[in-house]
């Protein structure tokens, strides 16, 4: 390539963008009138430099900023989700037509107290199958919130049905473990169909068999809430 | 992605933070984006067979099923009233004048900005995307106006290749 080649062919951005003024661009429309190799570089420069068009001014200054990464707890739902699909089912199901599917080969009759942390000490768990149902009783008037914890063998899925909160309320849900530990289950937003009159429950999962949880805890609406498991 | 632990974790590896990214842009509520971003993954999970490497790369495909995800959230969100709503498309493959299409292309785009060199990327922001006059730019680099110009090249075809890197196919 001769050095006048190259300095059309270094042009070349400036004339996709175009920025040269007239007397740069008719030299190098006049070089690419001849030079294919130049032309097929031009247009795919043409082409960055109309994409180039989408990026927001005001965003630039953030683009040597790291971008937000997911929690490190996501991988582990994900990989839960698949190994048992009803474990970790983001989108909520409909709490009434849900078919609970215990896991094969176990046996749990349970009837467990549940006990919430905040407030009065006398909620109470109501009978399940081989999963374990939980109920909070200590909330805002008008205020439910119960569900079912159902033993996997990647851990427990938990499913949680809320009523009467503000509609879009984000609901993050923790299973706390022997040690104290907060063990993040996964968030939500409390749904309601005001057309039929129905809330949408959530399913999460932890990794934690059903024997480590101690409690559930709930933080919504900048309050949290905890049941004794 | 044929290997339920392993390839998995490599793609969640390889893609979950740009997906999360863009899940985030998408739906302004990082709670949702994780939402989305679990979704994704398990609906690749399920449908991995139908993954084909010659008609795209793994992170094509994901967008791809990441796009439907969001799309179905917004779906979900206008049937319900009290629910935020999204500003995505109803139709399942969207043209590229459609605004979620347009949004995923500028994310690739901005992304495309990340991954050039910072000296690249100064000369493409400065004088490409805010329009900078090459001798401003130049007396603020302290180079001549020529090397402003030359690096604009080199800094759009970085991005070129940046973009081609994402999978965008010109």
């Amino acid at each position: 390539m001769s050095p006048e080649h190259r300095e059309i062919r270094e042009s070349l951005g400036a004339w996709a963008m175009g920025h040269l003024d007239r007397s740069e661009r008719a030299m190098v429309d006049e070089h690419l009138a001849t030079c294919a190799e130049c032309r097929r570089e031009a247009e795919s420069l043409e082409q960055t430099g109309a994409m180039l068009e989408l990026v927001d001014p005001a965003l630039v200054g953030s683009l040597s900023e790291p971008l937000p990464q997911p929690p490190p707890e996501l991988e582990a739902r994900v990989i839960a989700g698949m190994r048992d699909p009803g474990a970790a089912k983001p989108h909520p199901r409909r709490y009434g037509r849900r078919i609970l599917i215990p896991a094969a080969g176990i046996l749990v009759a349970v009837i467990v107290s549940l006990v919430l942390v905040l407030g009065s000490n006398n909620d109470r768990a109501a009978p399940g199958g081989s999963g374990q149902q939980f109920a909070f009783t200590s909330l805002p008037p008008g205020v439910t919130i119960d569900g079912r914890l159902e033993p996997k063998a990647t851990g427990t899925s938990i499913e949680v049905k809320v009523e009467g909160m503000k509609p879009g309320t984000l609901c993050r849900v923790y299973a706390q473990t022997g040690a104290g530990k907060l063990e993040p289950a996964g968030t939500f937003r409390y749904r309601y169909d005001a057309e039929e009159g129905e809330s949408y429950p959530a399913t999460l999962s932890t990794a934690w068999d059903l024997s480590e949880i101690d409690a559930l805890v709930i933080k919504a609406g900048g309050r949290t809430f905890s049941t004794s498991i | 992605m044929t290997m339920p632990d392993e390839q998995v974790r490599e793609a969640y590896r390889a893609h979950s933070g740009e997906l999360f990214g863009f899940a985030c842009r998408s739906l302004g509520d990082p709670a949702r984006a994780e939402e989305a971003v679990q979704e994704c993954f398990l609906n690749a999970w399920r449908r991995r067979e139908s993954f084909d490497p010659e008609r795209g790369s793994e992170r094509t495909w994901l967008f791809a099923i990441l796009r439907n995800v969001i799309n179905d959230m917004g779906r979900q969100d206008n049937r319900r009233p009290a629910a935020a709503r999204l500003e995505t498309s109803d139709e399942r493959l969207p043209s590229p004048d459609q605004p979620f299409e347009r949004a995923m292309l500028s994310w690739q785009v901005e992304e495309a900005l990340r991954r050039i060199g910072e000296r690249h990327r100064q000369i493409v922001v400065e004088a490409c995307i805010l329009g900078r006059p090459y001798a401003e730019l130049a007396v603020a680099l302290g180079v001549p106006e020529g090397t402003i110009k030359s690096r604009v090249y080199y800094g759009m075809r970085a991005m070129r290749d940046a973009m081609e890197e994402l999978g965008y196919e010109s």
